[in-house]
């Protein structure tokens, strides 16, 4: 068990998501770094689905009121337990009141702290996520707050081995364009709608993620897109990932607590294999996109598949190895 | 407007199915029964009806695209319109004043007046197409054309559960309290959403909604 | 080096795809090659040159990182101070990282080796000065 001993706001209970129930408008909510959640997860030997804290702000501070086992994925930045400088992408032992400290991230935006068997919370529609518009799921349907205590499924001493770490995916699958973090759109039904100059400048600019992005969207800055003719759109399904361009021009990328539907011109999707990118793209940054096929958004989740296949196996193969003293 | 559906992608998370024609209730019956069917094939996850549209969210992405496209159309042509048989609710509305600060910008550009609103909104049984947004909340068709307002250019950031409120040709009640690119036009209560029930959502495709007035505030 | 740390040795190279492995260092001279029958293992023990200073070692097979891949700073430099338990380096082994920690407290007064280098069992990486 942890007890939250910063202030904190916008840290919420994720796990892979919610789903089966958008006919209901219910949104799959999730980590908006899924890789990350499942390295946190391989890392203790839990179910690579099990729910993890998503921490979006910094610093970020709690105390273990039990021995427990913890990884923290995602942004790396000064992190230290009891004082102790800890790695990103590592798993440790925590022992009761022990202090781990998560401080302003060096690299990416959202950090993941994912304990022993994940964290204990009821599931609610078959996942642990938070649904932040509905008030259900995670930790009472809200954000943490200081002073908020959640418990781990296994907490005590870790049976694996603890103390080591994994090459990010940020290494392993890192993706630019002229220097510049990237991800791959597929172009969706409203594509042909803009003029071919805004279509070029979608793929040819780089674009600003601005202040006013988080779990719902991520509002771009750049040039303004402009339709051939003025568009309605009846209202539809959408996923994490589409591109709506309403009116002024600039795109919102909907995220993982979106709308589950939406009624403005979709331009293309980011890709889900590279949601995660997205979701560690600094407020402020600049990125590019990359046109891609359904081939090769396919591939690109093969290759997320298989690093965290090889992880998985090596982490395996370190658990078999025999154990010395440390 | 084509005559043939449209289908396209969602990245490679999901398709989009769009029926041809005028937005009407005979081809949202027939994407009903056309989700009865998607819902049960492997690669599909959920079949989420929309307005005249169907998304098919996968479970696993399949390589064979143009296999499932063609499976999709096929089962379109030679499914039949399910008239979905459901109940009637109605839900008493004050119009205007505080809970309807859109209501004037409706006035001026629909020409009519507050009553004439209220009295158009409140006069049809408004079947449930689908449920979408947020929790809870259903996609209603039969809004009287003469009312339909385009979607606001900068959305309110929080309108309170209960919103009744105009999009383009559409009309909704918002389930909880959030953000909106509608024209809020009225108020009423009404629990449509309990996460521990199953289902969890009160109203489903193929209910109807009677909005009663209760109120007119000028 | 043990028989067990020999074969466990073998056992790494063979996931990581290794065909072989030659080792040659103050102190240790192995040859592994698989499909071999049999090793050669020599081994000579390491004496310190002062009363002090105290090799610290790997404890497996890998690259050894003298920064970690995400953060630009050298996790430890020659003359700093440093505490029991404190990381100085990290073994990758494929995708997998293993902290290299310091035995005692004290200075390191020599770093050994250079990022990236391939090591061995028990291979020395830096000398720690041990605080009195």
């Amino acid at each position: 068990m942890i007890e939250i001993i910063s202030a904190t706001a916008l840290a919420t209970v994720q796990d892979t998501g919610r789903s089966g129930s958008l006919g209901y408008g219910v949104g799959t909510s999730g980590a908006m770094d899924q890789l990350a959640l499942a390295v946190g997860n391989l890392l203790l030997g839990n179910p690579e689905g099990a729910a993890a804290i998503e921490i979006p702000l910094f610093p970020f501070e709690v105390r273990f009121i039990q021995d427990c086992a913890f990884a923290v994925t995602g942004a790396a930045g000064e992190a230290t337990l009891d004082g102790q400088p800890l790695l990103p992408y590592w798993v440790m032992q925590a022992r009761e009141g022990q202090v781990l400290s998560l401080g302003y991230p060096t690299s990416g935006s959202r950090a993941y702290l994912c304990l022993a068997g994940g964290i204990d919370v009821p599931p609610v529609l078959g996942s642990r996520s938070t649904q932040l518009r509905g008030e259900f799921g995670g930790f009472e349907g809200r954000a943490l707050q200081q002073g908020d205590r959640l418990a781990a499924a296994r907490p005590g001493l870790s049976e694996g081995p603890v103390d080591f770490g994994v090459i990010a995916p940020s290494q392993a699958l890192a993706l630019h364009c002229d220097g510049v973090p990237a991800m791959r759109v597929l172009p969706a039904a409203e594509y042909e709608c803009f003029v071919e100059d805004s279509r070029n400048a979608f793929w040819a600019d780089d674009w600003k993620i601005t202040g006013q992005s988080n779990r719902y969207g991520y509002r771009l800055e750049g040039t303004p897109m402009v339709p051939v003719a003025p568009i309605e759109i009846r209202s539809h399904g959408i996923v994490p990932g589409v591109i709506q361009v309403p009116h002024g021009g600039q795109p919102i990328i909907q995220m993982r607590d979106a709308q589950p539907s939406g009624g403005y011109p979709k331009f293309g999707t980011v890709i889900e294999a590279d949601l995660w990118r997205l979701g560690q793209a600094p407020v402020g940054s600049k990125v590019r996109f990359i046109h891609c096929s359904y081939p090769e958004a396919l591939d690109a989740l093969d290759d997320n598949r298989r690093y965290l296949e090889e992880v998985a196996r090596l982490i395996d193969l370190h658990r078999m190895a025999p154990r010395q003293g440390h | 407007m084509s005559e043939q559906p449209v289908i396209s992608l969602l990245g490679s998370t999901a398709l989009l199915f769009e029926a041809p024609g005028a937005l009407a209730l005979v081809p949202q019956q027939h994407l009903w029964n056309l989700a009865l069917q998607a819902a049960q094939w492997p690669e599909i996850d959920e079949a989420v009806p929309g307005m005249n549209n169907l998304m098919l969210t996968f479970r696993t992405p399949p390589r064979d695209l143009v296999g499932l496209r063609e499976r999709l159309l096929q089962a379109w042509q030679q499914s039949t319109p399910l008239a979905l048989e459901g109940r009637i609710i109605e839900l008493p509305v004050v119009y205007g004043g505080e809970h309807g600060p859109h209501m004037q910008d409706v006035v001026e550009h629909t020409g009519l007046d507050i009553d004439t609103i209220a009295h158009l909104h409140s006069e049809p049984l408004y079947p449930v197409y689908a449920l979408g947004s947020h929790p809870g909340y259903c996609y209603l068709g039969g809004m009287d054309g003469r009312l339909a307002t385009p979607r606001r250019q900068v959305p309110v950031l929080n309108i309170g559960a209960g919103a009744v409120s105009i999009g383009g040709v559409q009309t909704g009640v918002s389930a909880s309290a959030g953000p909106s690119g509608w024209n809020t036009i009225g108020r009423t209560e009404m629990a449509f959403f309990d996460p521990t029930q199953n289902p969890p959502a009160i109203l489903r495709p193929g209910d109807q909604l009677r909005f009663r007035i209760e109120r007119i505030i000028r | 080096m043990s028989n067990e740390e020999i074969r466990q040795l073998a056992r790494w190279l063979s996931e990581v795809g290794l065909g072989g492995v030659e080792l040659q260092r103050p102190g240790v001279q192995l040859v592994l090659k698989r499909h071999l029958e049999s090793v050669a293992a020599h081994e000579s023990i390491d004496s310190p040159t002062h009363a002090s200073q105290v090799s610290i070692r790997t404890r497996g097979l890998g690259q050894l990182l003298l920064s970690h891949p995400d953060q630009p700073q050298v996790l430890i430099a020659e003359d700093n101070h440093v505490d029991k338990g404190q990381i100085v380096a990290l073994l990758q082994v494929g995708d997998l990282l293993l902290p290299v920690r310091s035995p005692q407290a004290g200075h390191i007064s020599q770093v050994l080796l250079q990022h990236g280098a391939t090591v061995g069992y028990g291979e020395a990486i830096m000398q720690l000065e041990v605080a009195s």
